[in-house]
């Protein structure tokens, strides 16, 4: 879906008329367990007054625009805990997000909306989300687990107090990857971390032995005093994942997750004037493999087109981009590592928690991971079926750092191991970045301030679509079927920005970049995979336009069809989108190089918000039915 | 409508000097030059412009006429219907009991019951499982029926197995088209920009399970192609049913040789061989034994589950060959890893149930009855330590094993008692899930509940409802 600013602002202007002309929304007092299923409506604001469990067997389903807003209290505000057997359904869409956050942010929206709103320093107002699954992890520290995958493994889940011993409501972990908690889209979690009755913080979003029949996207955490998301085990999947100013890792896994990451945001900062690690970002991703590090399942991922945008103040100014412990095995790929505090690669090798890091007990070492091929599971306390645990990585090997670019990294050991480790190495495909920025634009506080030992200077506004060497990778993210064929680096195409209309950094004007390009997928391969459409422009009148086709068959006939509405009918064996009736066929042609560019100056007088979807279908031997599709794009007037 | 601009460049590589373009390189080696007219295209692509601009129309023209007849996208799916092949194309249903058809509908009646919003997976699943109970029965016919209404991509799953069952039945003509249709949905799910990428792998594999199955080595690999490791080798245990007694040997040698090079993953994917050779080979005492020796050796990496879940598996075939000592042997090997534990109850009473009832088969009637008494008792002092959705799932297993002994009063009891911990949670999702998967157990062991009991389950699902 694709919103522009004046809809954006029509609706604003609605939304603020409506307010105006009818009492505010009711505020419901969530104080009780959920046992049974329950829909929180956008007519009402809910206030969690406690820690809130949905029970085994219940339903919470979160209906598009609602927003739980907590007010903090001396003794703690509330949280919301969904227990294994239970399910969450978190409806929100690009216009009508769900939100969870505290009153302090509520009370900055303009008319109530929360798409508006101001920018403030804190955490810790309210709990956070946490979800408990039962795909298997590895975690030691619970009596009668087993070093070797068991169904019987759980853990208490951090931050949540047992009501008697052997509560099954705080447990997470299990025997089934295929395991499903539910549907989360367009949630943002905003100023949490708040812990009731414990020592420790709370992650923005917690999942623990989450399955991969739970599906999440579109997911922002926006200033957490503890972790923006922590994984722990299981199989989930995350896709448009959007962390800001975190007070500890951004992301942090642990105890053999095995899923996989499409396009994810991190901008550290700081949520609190605090020390680092509570309040004040730590590593971007802090990747363990098994609390012990020769148990298994053990952390094996693989990531796709992040942006990882740091403090750049070189140690000074922040941990590390990414850090190693306990066997832990991530690929990285087509990434965007800029303004890293300390090193880009740092192997912690262990955590503090009794893991005896790489190598322990005949497992691989640290640099033997790097060069050990993704089908070589560990031998050491294996799972019955590797194959069903291992299903992520697809190629390469263990650990890589591959078709990324580096920039601004200025720490004297940014790239010590990174190169100890061969990444630069020609054939991966990196780039050190010396003078030319990887993203479009970005703009911080004037001035570093110190928090803790930390230098700091928030981002006060972001284009984080791709710029110079991150406009192309050298190789394509694979479609699939979960991975987008990108072919850029970092989490952005450069006609687009996900983070549009539902993120809070968009509502506090951090990231105000239009959507007006929407890639709407639906290609059908050809000679050289799916025909790539692009789309650049500012669609204002008389602006330069561009549509790019790349990758389809060289000098052959293609044909643009476009119109201002989508009809989504299967033809030649894929999908066609634009409805044609409504706009037109015009016959090209493609050049030796297989692509096709359409270049022109928007025309004046074409209304705001007017939407047009756009494909080109080409002459192709290879496809199923000699015909390929690109993928279709949508662009909307502002 | 966009206006229709000259092409200014089209020779040129998009993305140098254009602003924000993306994309900006095929990766491929430049090509042969062409030479190009003032306006970027050949003489040749001119004609093949016009020639294909008159094909395109005249598709859209077919495109505007299939519209008009209203076929493609089943309304409210987003998943092709059935579209050229027909029930009749299937082979006829087998004749069950009516008690048992009673049953099954019951189950996919309760598992419909599901709101597709927002329970449409959980829906999704539990109908699987009812076509999946249908092909237990040798319904293909009622198969189908179920696996219409399915709403996601586990309708393509079903239409994989629905062709697997009719190819084991020697069915093969009837194959293709749910393939083909199975492959489609494989194919759509993938293009959701949120779609995950297990769910179309997993039809793929049931494709090409079925393909091999049929022969079709060159489909089957590629199906299979691209699919994790995992899913691969199922593909694997359905292609050495078909190997004669040369190949065989030859790949018992191969499994000798990923087995000595201590290979764990490979190791993995042979061992849902290994119990396919097992099967095969049972006749011959030689061959079975090298091929138990290889088992036995590998047991040493595994879990308890994975071994006790093999001795059953060896235990079956070993019955199913009417070696009742053998499968005995079996049983109480897998017998001696459940007692080493630790299990969680919920764990623990499903496995002993079930080793009750191949050791009644296995001509131990009285251990059988020992064990599944001691089961029994397990439950109900450990009941209180089992969330009340696990419950029925734990007892379901018993019922089973009674039904299995022959004892149909105490597969009734445990049926029943099945039934009530099922409907225990305030929620339906839960209890829709027990009732149907309830009712599956019982119609695909032939259980006849009775009419108190029948009477129970329509109660039950006549009380499904808000909230779900």
């Amino acid at each position: 879906m694709s919103v522009n600013d004046s809809v954006w602002k029509a609706l604003l202007a609605g939304a603020a008329l409506a307010g105006a002309a009818s009492p505010a929304w009711s505020q419901i007092n969530v104080s009780s367990n959920i046992s049974t299923s329950t829909t929180w409506t956008a007519n009402n604001t809910y206030n969690l007054t406690q820690q809130i469990y949905v029970l085994p067997g219940a339903t919470l389903t979160i209906q598009p625009g609602t927003v739980v807003a907590s007010t903090p209290t001396v003794n703690g505000s509330g949280s919301l805990a969904v227990c294994r057997g239970a399910q969450i359904f978190v409806q929100g869409t690009q216009t009508s997000p769900v939100v969870m956050t505290s009153t302090n942010d509520t009370a900055t929206w303009i008319g109530g909306d929360p798409h508006t709103g101001t920018w403030h320093l804190g955490a810790n107002e309210w709990g956070n989300l946490t979800i408990m699954g039962e795909g298997y992890i590895s975690e030691n520290a619970t009596a009668g687990n087993t070093a070797v995958p068991s169904a019987s493994n759980v853990a208490a889940m951090e931050g949540l107090t047992a009501a008697f011993p052997g509560d099954p409501n705080v447990l997470y972990g299990g025997g089934d990857d295929d395991d499903d908690s539910g549907t989360i889209t367009f949630l943002s979690l905003r100023y949490g971390g708040r812990v009731i009755g414990l020592a420790n913080e709370l992650n923005g979003l917690s999942l623990g032995g989450i399955g991969r029949g739970t599906d999440i996207h579109h997911v922002e955490i926006m200033n957490n005093v503890d972790d923006g998301i922590e994984i722990w085990g299981g199989t989930v999947n995350l896709k448009y994942i959007s962390i800001w100013n975190i007070g500890d890792d951004s992301i942090d896994v642990d105890q053999g997750w095995r899923g996989k990451l499409d396009f994810g945001l991190i901008v550290q900062g700081y949520s609190l004037a605090a020390a680092q690690g509570s309040g004040v970002g730590d590593n971007g991703f802090e990747m363990d493999g098994a609390e012990q590090s020769d148990w298994q399942p053990v952390t094996t991922s693989t990531i796709y087109n992040c942006t990882f945008i740091g403090q750049p103040y070189g140690s000074a100014g922040g941990d590390h981009a990414t850090a190693w412990r306990d066997n832990a095995r991530v690929q990285f790929r087509n990434c965007i590592f800029m303004d890293v505090g300390d090193r880009v690669v740092s192997p912690d090798n262990v955590d503090g928690d009794g893991g005896l890091g790489y190598g322990f007990n005949g497992t691989l070492s640290w640099p033997a991971t790097w060069t050990t091929p993704y089908t070589a599971t560990s031998t050491v306390n294996p799972p019955a079926n590797p194959g069903l645990f291992y299903t992520v990585q697809a190629s390469g090997n263990l650990i890589e750092l591959k078709d990324s670019v580096f920039y601004n990294n200025t720490s004297a050991s940014a790239y010590t191991e990174a190169n100890a480790q061969g990444v630069f190495a020609a054939g991966n495909n990196n780039v050190q970045e010396p003078a030319l920025s990887p993203i479009a634009s970005i703009t911080r506080e004037p001035a570093g301030i110190v928090f803790g030992s930390l230098v700091q200077a928030r981002v006060t506004s972001l284009d984080p679509r791709p710029a110079n060497s991150a406009l192309t990778s050298v190789a394509w993210a694979p479609n699939d079927g979960f991975f987008s064929s990108a072919h850029y680096r970092g989490a952005f195409s450069p006609g687009s920005n996900w983070l549009f209309g539902w993120t809070a950094s968009h509502a506090y004007g951090l990231t105000n970049t239009a959507d007006e390009w929407t890639d709407l997928g639906s290609a059908l391969a050809g000679t050289y995979g799916d025909p790539v459409l692009s789309g650049s422009g500012t669609l204002l009148a008389g602006a330069p336009t561009t549509l790019a086709l790349s990758n389809a068959k060289e000098s052959a006939g293609s044909f643009w069809v476009f119109g201002t509405s989508r009809i989504d009918a299967p033809i030649f064996g894929g999908i066609l989108v634009p409805n044609f009736l409504t706009g037109g066929i015009v016959a090209l042609a493609t050049d030796p190089a297989g692509a096709l560019a359409v270049n022109f100056n928007w025309p004046p007088g074409v209304p705001s918000g007017t939407s047009f979807y756009i494909q080109f279908w080409t002459v192709d031997p290879v496809a199923p039915q000699f015909v390929s599709a690109s993928n279709a794009i949508s662009l909307t007037t502002p | 409508m966009p206006p229709v601009p000259p092409i200014r460049s089209a020779g040129r590589r998009p993305g140098l000097g254009a602003g924000r373009l993306w994309q900006t390189s095929t990766g491929r080696p430049p090509l042969r030059a062409a030479s190009l007219s003032p306006d970027g295209r050949t003489m040749k692509s001119r004609f093949q412009v016009f020639f294909f601009e008159a094909l395109f129309f005249l598709a859209a023209g077919a495109l505007l006429l299939l519209l008009a007849e209203g076929s493609g996208a089943q309304p409210g799916s987003d998943f092709p219907a059935a579209g050229s092949p027909r029930p009749d194309d299937l082979p006829a249903d087998a004749a069950i009991a009516p008690c048992q058809g009673v049953l099954r509908d019951l189950a996919f009646r309760t598992a419909s019951a599901l709101p597709v919003d927002p329970h449409i997976k959980t829906r999704s699943r539990a109908q699987e499982a009812v076509v999946e109970a249908c092909l237990a029965l040798d319904q293909p016919r009622r198969a189908l029926r179920c696996i219409e209404k399915i709403e996601d991509w586990r309708r393509g799953a079903a239409y994989a197995d629905l062709a697997f069952h009719c190819a084991g039945k020697g069915e093969s003509g009837a194959v293709q088209p749910w393939l083909d249709l199975a492959s489609r949905i494989a194919d759509e799910s993938g293009k959701d920009p949120n779609a995950q990428a297990w769910r179309r792998d997993r039809i793929r594999v049931k494709v090409a399970r079925t393909h091999a199955l049929l022969g079709q080595a060159r489909e089957a690999e590629a199906f299979e192609a691209g699919v994790a490791d995992s899913e691969a080798g199922k593909v694997d245990a359905v292609r050495v049913m078909q190997l004669d007694a040369t190949g065989l040997d030859d790949r018992i040698r191969g499994l000798d040789g990923i087995v000595a090079n201590g290979s764990f993953d490979r190791i993995q994917s042979a061992l849902a061989t290994y119990a396919r050779l097992f099967d095969r080979f049972f006749a011959d005492a030689e061959r079975r034994a090298r091929i138990e020796e290889r088992v036995t050796a590998s047991y040493k990496r595994l879990p308890a589950l994975t071994r006790i879940e093999s001795r059953m598996e060896m235990a079956a075939v070993a019955l199913e060959h009417r070696d009742r000592a053998k499968a005995l042997d079996l049983v109480e090997d897998g017998q001696r890893i459940l007692e080493g534990g630790p299990w969680l109850p919920e764990q623990e009473v499903p496995l002993r149930a079930r080793l009750a009832a191949l050791r009644h088969r296995a001509g131990d009637p009285e251990g059988a009855r020992r064990e599944a008494g001691a089961a029994r008792a397990m439950f109900e002092a450990r009941r209180e330590k089992i969330v009340d959705i696990y419950r029925a799932g734990a007892l379901r297993p018993l019922a089973e094993a009674y039904q299995a002994m022959g004892d149909a009063e105490a597969a009734r009891a445990v049926y029943g008692k099945a039934l009530e911990e099922g409907a225990l949670n305030p929620n339906s999702r839960p209890r829709a899930e027990d009732l149907s998967a309830t009712c599956c157990s019982m119609a695909t062991n032939g259980v006849d509940p009775g009419t108190a009991l029948r009477a129970r389950m329509l109660q039950l699902h006549e009380g499904l409802g808000p909230p779900w």
